[in-house]
């Protein structure tokens, strides 16, 4: 939690100061106006709230650094052992992620309460989530822009789980199974092992709005929703822009559940699951509605359909991406119906999350009078 | 019905780029469109004999006879979106395409092929007389000697070029994947400009080409029945409707009929993961395969490679099915690549793979998983035959 009363560029100045003084392990390369970092009383396991007290309240405009936990992969082992047999070259000492992890985990109150029946002691777990942080003037009915800056692994490891009854094929996981994935930042490689390795393409899984009140109080975080939340979406890099409906009065924004990389459907029910540390920039549109959650990278807009039925998701992605076609561009329904057709790929994001998700790829070079005003710049290769 | 070409033998490396060189030069003198450039051995011309319409035969004659390793130039038909009894021309005209059929070549194969081909499925009983039932507009069988059910034919696509300076496509009420929003059948025409790469939509958006044909397939076993309407895709490949089987890539099928008999058409100028109003940009495409027999390497269903993927395909009426379907061939491959067991091969899918929507359109519903090639480290890229 973090005091909101200096201004915001003094702020920057003064965790910067700290950062260089606490010797932290990366520079952070984008600058920033707030530090949320991740504490007992500012993460919140698997689950949205619109009680909690906002770990920032920012105006909008305001760029935010926030840090995430996770890898606590050590069940009830020893850390350090666990680090040591998997090959993994640090200590939770060493390692401020891995610290602030265990501590999350021993101590932070933001817990759904244990189901009926559960052992005394049972403490549920869930998504390590880092939030909310309250956007000044946003009201239900308005819509926040995210900017990601920056997201950037804080640990040198990942790991991809699967267990059985889990994930896209649940009748044939036969036991429980993490495979560790170690990173390498210099190279943009996670190494799965001596012949094959994964590009890095780091981003949070779940990034959203506090869910409508309709969701109810303590709205789970695993399905994704119109709120984005676990969307999942492998496309969420350094870059790329969020929009999302705001539903409750400001915005209370929650992130977490940190990929290191992900491949289009994340069927086994986890990416490479790693602890990052992100830059997003929030922007309001006041009176701006949304229907569902939309995004943009330097090359693509991007829709999303979601739904239990895959079938399901994909025609509510079809939908959304006539309309987005319709407010562009101007056309009916047939002619952004015709066009969707031709040139524009519906890819399956997720198919673990109960809500499963289609997201449709538009490419902005379509758009051939388009200048290009995004905010982001790319190389061509 | 064989084309001339066809009665050559296989012929040596020399006298093949010869007889390319012929078949280039022919092709120049007698048309404005663009030279096919890649030496073939024989070429499958767009004639009423060598079209058949919306089915697989597995008694039709076959148009060529090709020993494994042959290259093979088919012409297709398609574009004809001016309905069974109307004018071509007067719709070219409309729709504001600089063509007649008498000064088009391809226009003129097409237009003949649609009025005089015999190889259509009967009008279902009670049509009124004359009826006559369409579909894809497919070119084929292709023998090749010595293949059996139970081998595979490996398709490598080196070349694939529109015919017609235009495309169009549509969507109808009860049709494609939003089939209760058509509140009226619609068509579109789209400018295709070769030079540029490009398909006008209108003057502020344009579509980059990426040509594949929709229909590449072996004949289906006998299972299927006599006459396999072409529309649903399955496992001897067929109408996938795969965006990515452009040139450069190349389909693997398994074979199911003696001679493996292969299908081609549907031709398309360009299309989305999705194909969601039920058609691509629809055209003439001329393309160059190169068939390669697998003596006794049997495949479950189809995969494809390009210069950075392996692809696995999901075939199933129900999207989340097919999505399952889609993975576990994946897995599969995996195993046989890598030696990966289902767990470490599961969580690398889930870490590295991505998976597309085929098509949502064509009553068996496609998913596929791209596998990046650039995931095996010490494989080297150049092991692959094309170039990009």
């Amino acid at each position: 939690m973090i005091a909101h009363s200096t201004s915001l560029r003094r702020r920057t100045l003064i965790f910067v100061t700290l950062l260089a003084a606490a010797g932290a392990s990366r520079a952070m390369e984008v600058p920033y106006d707030v530090h949320v970092p991740f504490t007992p009383e500012n993460a919140i396991l698997g689950h949205f709230s619109s009680t909690k007290t906002p770990v920032a309240t920012v105006r909008s405009g305001a760029v935010v650094r926030i840090d995430v936990g996770g890898g606590v992969r050590w069940r009830d082992g020893d850390p350090n052992a666990w680090l040591k047999e998997n090959g993994i070259p640090t200590t939770i000492e060493q390692c401020p992620a891995l610290a602030e992890s265990i501590r999350v985990l021993n101590e932070t109150p933001n817990r759904l309460p244990p189901p009926p029946g559960s052992p005394p002691g049972a403490r549920p777990g869930g998504h390590m989530i880092n939030g909310p942080i309250f956007v000044e003037g946003a009201e239900p009915g308005d819509m926040l822009e995210v900017r990601i800056l920056s997201v950037t692994p804080r640990i040198p490891y990942g790991t991809v789980s699967a267990n059985p009854g889990g994930g896209a094929l649940p009748d044939l996981v036969p036991r429980p199974f993490t495979k560790v994935v170690h990173l390498d930042l210099k190279r943009n490689a996670g190494v799965f092992d001596d012949q094959v390795e994964v590009p890095l393409g780091p981003f949070m899984g779940v990034m959203g709005t506090c869910p409508p009140d309709s969701e109810g109080p303590n709205r789970r975080s695993g399905p994704p929703g119109v709120f984005g939340g676990n969307l999942d979406c492998k496309e969420l890099v350094a870059g790329s822009t969020l929009y999302l409906p705001i539903f409750q009065k400001g915005a209370l924004f929650y992130t977490g559940d940190s990929h290191a990389a992900q491949g289009d459907g994340e069927i086994t029910v986890n990416a490479i699951e790693t602890a990052n540390t992100c830059t997003l920039q929030f922007i309001l549109h006041k009176g701006k509605t949304l229907t569902a959650p939309r995004a943009e990278t330097p090359t693509h807009y991007l829709t999303f359909g979601l739904d239990p039925d895959l079938d399901g998701a994909m025609r509510m992605a079809m939908v959304e991406t006539v309309e987005f076609l319709k407010e562009k561009q101007g056309y009916d329904f047939l002619h952004a119906y015709a066009l969707s057709s031709i040139a524009v790929n519906f890819r399956v994001t997720q198919v673990v999350d109960k809500t499963l998700g289609i997201h449709a790829m538009i490419p902005k070079k379509l758009f051939i009078t388009d200048p290009d005003r995004y905010w982001y710049r790319t190389r061509e290769n | 019905m064989n084309i001339t070409a066809s009665h050559r033998p296989p012929t040596p490396r020399l006298p093949r780029l010869l007889s390319a060189a012929v078949c280039v030069a022919l092709a120049s003198a007698s048309t404005v469109l663009p030279a096919v450039e890649i030496p073939y051995d024989f070429h499958v011309r767009c004639t009423p004999e060598n079209s058949i319409f919306g089915y697989f035969s597995a008694t039709k004659k076959p148009v060529l006879t090709i020993k494994s390793g042959a290259v093979v130039r088919i012409d297709g038909g398609g574009g004809n979106k001016w309905g069974e009894d109307a004018d071509p021309d007067a719709w070219l005209k409309q729709n504001g395409v600089p063509l007649t059929v008498e000064s088009n070549e391809a226009l003129r194969e097409i237009v003949t092929a649609l009025k005089e081909s015999p190889h259509r499925l009967p009008a279902p009983p009670g049509s009124p007389a004359g009826t006559r039932i369409g579909g894809h507009f497919l070119i084929g069988p292709i023998y090749i000697e010595d293949a059996e059910p139970g081998d595979s034919l490996e398709v490598r696509i080196l070349d694939v070029t529109p015919r017609l300076p235009y495309g169009a496509n549509g969507a109808r009420p009860g049709g494609g994947g939003l089939p209760d929003l058509v509140p009226r059948p619609y068509g579109h025409v789209y400018k295709i400009d070769l030079k540029r790469n490009a398909a006008v939509f209108n003057e502020n958006i344009e579509i980059p080409l990426a040509p594949f044909n929709g229909v590449n397939g072996t004949c289906p076993p006998d299972s299927e029945g006599p006459n396999r309407r072409s529309s649903a895709p399955g496992l001897f490949a067929g109408n996938l409707d795969s965006k990515d089987l452009v040139a450069g890539s190349t389909l693997y099928i398994p074979i199911f009929q003696k001679g493996a008999l292969f299908y081609t058409g549907d031709c398309h100028a360009a299309q989305g993961d999705g194909e969601v109003a039920g058609d691509a940009i629809g055209t003439a495409n001329t393309v160059v395969y190169q068939f390669i027999l697998h003596k006794g390497k049997t495949l479950k269903g189809p995969r494809a490679e390009n210069a950075t993927h392996y692809i696995t395909y999901g075939l199933d009426p129900d999207l989340d099915q097919a999505m399952r379907l889609a993975l576990i061939e994946a897995l599969d491959f995996l195993k046989e690549k890598e030696g990966l067991d289902f767990l470490p091969a599961y969580s690398l899918a889930s870490a590295a793979i991505d998976f597309r929507v085929t098509q949502i359109v064509d009553k068996t519903l496609g998913v596929h998983g791209m596998i990046p090639k650039k995931l095996f480290v010490h494989d080297t890229a150049s092991s692959y035959w094309y170039r990009p």
